[in-house]
């Protein structure tokens, strides 16, 4: 075991990590909130929307940056005897929640 | 170069498949004697390949996502104009299962590696599950499109 190796604390951050990252996710991937889009057409990164000329806009790599950044934040600033109490089946139920919810939200392409 | 890089993408994400599918299916055996092909297939110390999952799967993520743009002007633009709907709600759902995946980590990562196999047996099944069923979906899902449309 590694336990040596990596703190309590660090571990405790780790988890919350895991379970805020892909709320976030959804958050910002339901509301099309992206930091920043990128336009593989031209190979930019704009923080605004671009018009069309710039071909298709890809949001995924600034809802993947917010959603990194806010999971650090909240591991960061959760009290470790906080963390302790999480239930450690939110571990993969609150991810598989996650992609459930994009599994019915993508079901879009089926119906229209 | 593109076709390149695909193909080293693929060849991680099937060295992937290989770990977690070991593991994932070790995580549901029983102790007993390993003596048919399934049972010395999943007989395996799964602990032993918690980092060689993690970091299979940040490479095949990294250099999924360094290829993505190229599918999304080659490939998603004429799904859509054929009107191939169904290929792109499965690539979409690609899309947000390799997240999950990648969020699964740090967790499964601790499950593996720093709590004792004798604890948490539940959470560290599932976990280990869904990362394996994430990573079936995801190379299945790329190699149908790849098909599909092949990158230039």
């Amino acid at each position: 075991m590694n336990n040596l190796l990596i703190s309590e604390r660090m571990i405790s951050r780790l988890i919350v990590f895991s379970l805020v990252f892909p709320v976030i996710y959804v958050v910002l991937y339901y509301n099309e909130l992206a930091l920043f889009r990128f336009y593989p057409l031209v190979g930019e990164l704009h923080l605004n929307i671009q018009p069309t000329t710039f071909g298709p806009a890809m949001t995924y790599y600034g809802w993947l940056v917010i959603a990194a950044i806010v999971g650090a934040v909240v591991a960061f600033a959760v009290p470790h005897r906080w963390a302790l109490r999480l239930w450690a089946g939110w571990s993969w139920l609150v991810p598989l929640g996650a992609t459930l919810f994009t599994f019915i939200y993508e079901t879009r392409w089926l119906l229209h | 170069m593109i076709a390149f890089w695909d193909l080293v993408h693929a060849l991680l994400a099937i060295g992937l498949l290989g770990a977690v599918t070991h593991q994932g299916l070790s995580v549901w055996r029983k102790p007993a004697p390993a003596r048919a092909f399934i049972d010395r297939f999943r007989a395996v110390n799964g602990g032993g390949y918690a980092n060689a999952v993690c970091v299979l799967y940040v490479l095949t993520f990294a250099l999924g996502s360094f290829i993505y743009p190229q599918f999304v002007l080659d490939v998603k633009g004429s799904l859509i104009d054929y009107g191939m709907r169904k290929t792109i709600f499965l690539f979409q759902l690609k899309e947000h299962v390799a997240v999950t995946g990648l969020c699964l980590l740090p967790v499964y990562w601790h499950f593996w590696r720093t709590v004792p196999l004798t604890e948490d047996v539940g959470v560290r099944k599932y976990l280990t599950t869904l990362l394996m069923v994430a990573t079936w979906w995801n190379l299945v899902v790329g190699h149908v499109l790849n098909n599909v449309k092949g990158l230039v």
